[in-house]
This record gives C-alpha cells, structure tokens and sequence, in this order.
C-alpha cells in the first residue's frame, strides 16, 4: 500500500472502537439466559405463525406494548416467570417446564412388582407420585425411576 | 463512510460504517445473526431458498437455532484469533479470506474476499476488500442460501456494497501494485 492511501485510510479511521467485542463479552457472561431467550423467541414466532397472529395482537392479548413484544422477539431479553406466564397462556402454549418435584426412599429387601413383575435382591427405589407405578404407566417410564 | 477498528493496533482488519448507521458493519452482521425476530423475517420470506435440496430440507425454526449457534461461534472463533500474537494473528486472519468469485483470484489489487462460517454446509458470508498485503476492510456480510449473489437482492446489496467501497478506497490513493504497473506503463 502506498504511503498515500495508507496515511488516507487512518484519517478516516474512527476512534471510537467498534462494539461487537463488547457484545461478544456481554453473550459469554450471560449466555445462560441469553439462550432460553433465543429458544423462547423462536417458539413465540412459531406459534404467532401457526396462529396468524401478529405481534400486535399478542401485546394488546397481554397488556404490554407492541415494542416490548419486539424486544421479546430479538431473543435478548431478561423475561420474567410473570410475562412469560401471560404469553403461554395468551397463545395456549408451553415455554418453560419445571421437573416435577420427586422423594425418593431406598428400601431394603428384594420387591415385587405387579403386572410387570420386577424384582430385586438387594433394593429398590420408590417414587412418591402414584403415577409413575400406575398399572397404565409404561414400563420404560418405570424403569427411569428405578436406579440400582 | 468511515472506517472503524476490529481490534487490531495496526489496522490489518477494519470494518466500514456508513453514514447514517448507528452500529458498523461487522458489529451490525454479528448482532443481525443473533437476532431472532430478524432471522425468523429473513428465512421465512427465503422460504423457498431453504427448501433447495442442498439444504436437507431444514424448518425455519431449525434454520433460525443453527444460525444463531453458527454466528456465536464464529464470533468467538474470531475473537480467539485476535488474542494470538501479531504475526500468528495476520496469517491467521489471511488464511479466512477467500477470493469472492473465481475472476478476483488472478487480480493484482483491490481483491474482493469473502470469510465462510464454520459449518460445513454454511450460509454465513462476511464480505471483505483485501488492500496491499495486510489490510482488510469488511464491507458486510449476510446469510447466503443461493448459488449465486446475483440471484436475491440481499446477496446483490452485498456486491453492491464491496464495490462502493472499492471505488471509494481507490479515491484515497493507489496500491503498490498499481504504483508499480503505472511505473511499467510509463
């Protein structure tokens, strides 16, 4: 490169410096959330496709305004359980799912269990929720609570 | 149109801001990538794009998660690169840079380069003119679904732009090569 060009080009230089290193940074720290914001934008748009809804109407369905919905939208934003709730139930659709809660007790001694019959010599795992030994329960459903 | 810094001291990698943007073109083609409601406007109007059979038949919804996924890890691979040390660095970034199209290979000066993402089968692009032996000036960069940039106006936008910004770089002054072929002519 010529002198010229080069001493031409740093003039028109900026000295602000650029912000993706910034944005880069700010993604690392917060990437947790950051991403269940991104799935929960791509299923909000979905489901506003799937319904021929527009974001307008999802913002007056839960009372915020149509640039809050857009934000939402981006995928960047720090929802809470209170908005997120107010958009499930506006659309008729699941965003966040929590395991339900489970007490284990190991009992010791061999079991048998009916119509599947399974047995064990030396313990056994019991769930406290009826459904998982329901007689309607699958059997690989029951296997996931049994841990030897 | 004025330049702005990647993040290299000695201005081997700059990008442009054009006048009236807020943000420059690689932060602008980063945040773009990332963002959710742009990727889910951009593939659903590109629907067909997607459909190509070299696509593997991929959803919007799975075209949107991939691209977001793709573009996080292309920021990060590039942000490992400017931490290396200076030389490593400058050949580093040299080896991304691709001749755009098959006629730039053989062209002394003012070459224009693209950067591929990093999947095998990527639709990322970053567009870029190569000045001298070192320097790189990104132009902008988009989501490439066609054989071809002149087939869709966001691709053409894209050519567009690396031409301004050449005939506007060639305003500010000549390369050495062009120098060097000027003192040959006389």
């Amino acid at each position: 490169m010529t002198p010229e060009l080069s001493k031409n080009i740093k003039g028109l230089i900026s000295k602000k410096p650029s912000n993706w290193l910034k944005d880069a940074e700010f993604y690392e720290l917060n990437k947790d959330w950051l991403d269940k914001s991104a799935l929960i934008a791509v299923k909000i748009l979905s489901a506003l496709r799937i319904q021929s809804l527009s974001q307008k109407d999802l913002a007056e369905r839960i009372d915020v305004s149509p640039q809050y919905i857009n934000k939402v939208l981006k995928g960047k934003e720090n929802l809470s359980l209170s908005t997120i709730c107010k958009i499930e139930k506006s659309l008729s659709i699941s965003l966040i799912a929590v395991p339900s809660f489970q007490i284990s007790q190991v009992i010791e001694g061999s079991f048998e269990y009916f119509p599947y019959i399974i047995s064990r010599n030396n313990s056994q795992l019991f769930a406290s929720e009826k459904s998982e030994y329901d007689s309607n329960s699958n059997f690989s459903n029951l296997e996931e609570c049994i841990v030897a | 149109m004025e330049f702005v810094r990647i993040f290299d001291d000695q201005d081997s990698l700059l990008t442009v801001k054009y006048d009236g943007q807020d943000e420059d073109e690689f932060t602008k083609i980063f945040d773009q990538w990332t963002d959710i409601e742009y990727l889910d406007n951009f593939f659903t109007t590109n629907e067909v794009d997607l459909n190509r059979p070299f696509w593997e038949e991929v959803t919007v919804e799975q075209a949107i998660i991939e691209t977001r996924r793709e573009a996080l890890k292309f920021r990060e691979h590039l942000k490992r690169i400017s931490l290396r040390p200076e030389n490593e660095r400058i050949s580093l970034f040299k080896r991304l840079f691709k001749p755009l199209s098959p006629a730039e290979v053989d062209l002394p000066f003012w070459n224009k380069k693209k950067i591929y993402g990093l999947r095998k089968k990527t639709w990322l692009r970053l567009y870029a003119i190569k000045i001298g032996d070192d320097m790189f000036i990104v132009t902008g960069g988009t989501i490439k679904l066609t054989d071809n940039m002149e087939e869709r106006t966001h691709t053409k936008d894209e050519l567009r732009k690396l031409e301004s910004c050449r005939d506007y770089l060639k305003t500010l002054g000549t390369s050495d090569e062009e120098s060097i072929i000027e003192l040959i002519e006389l």
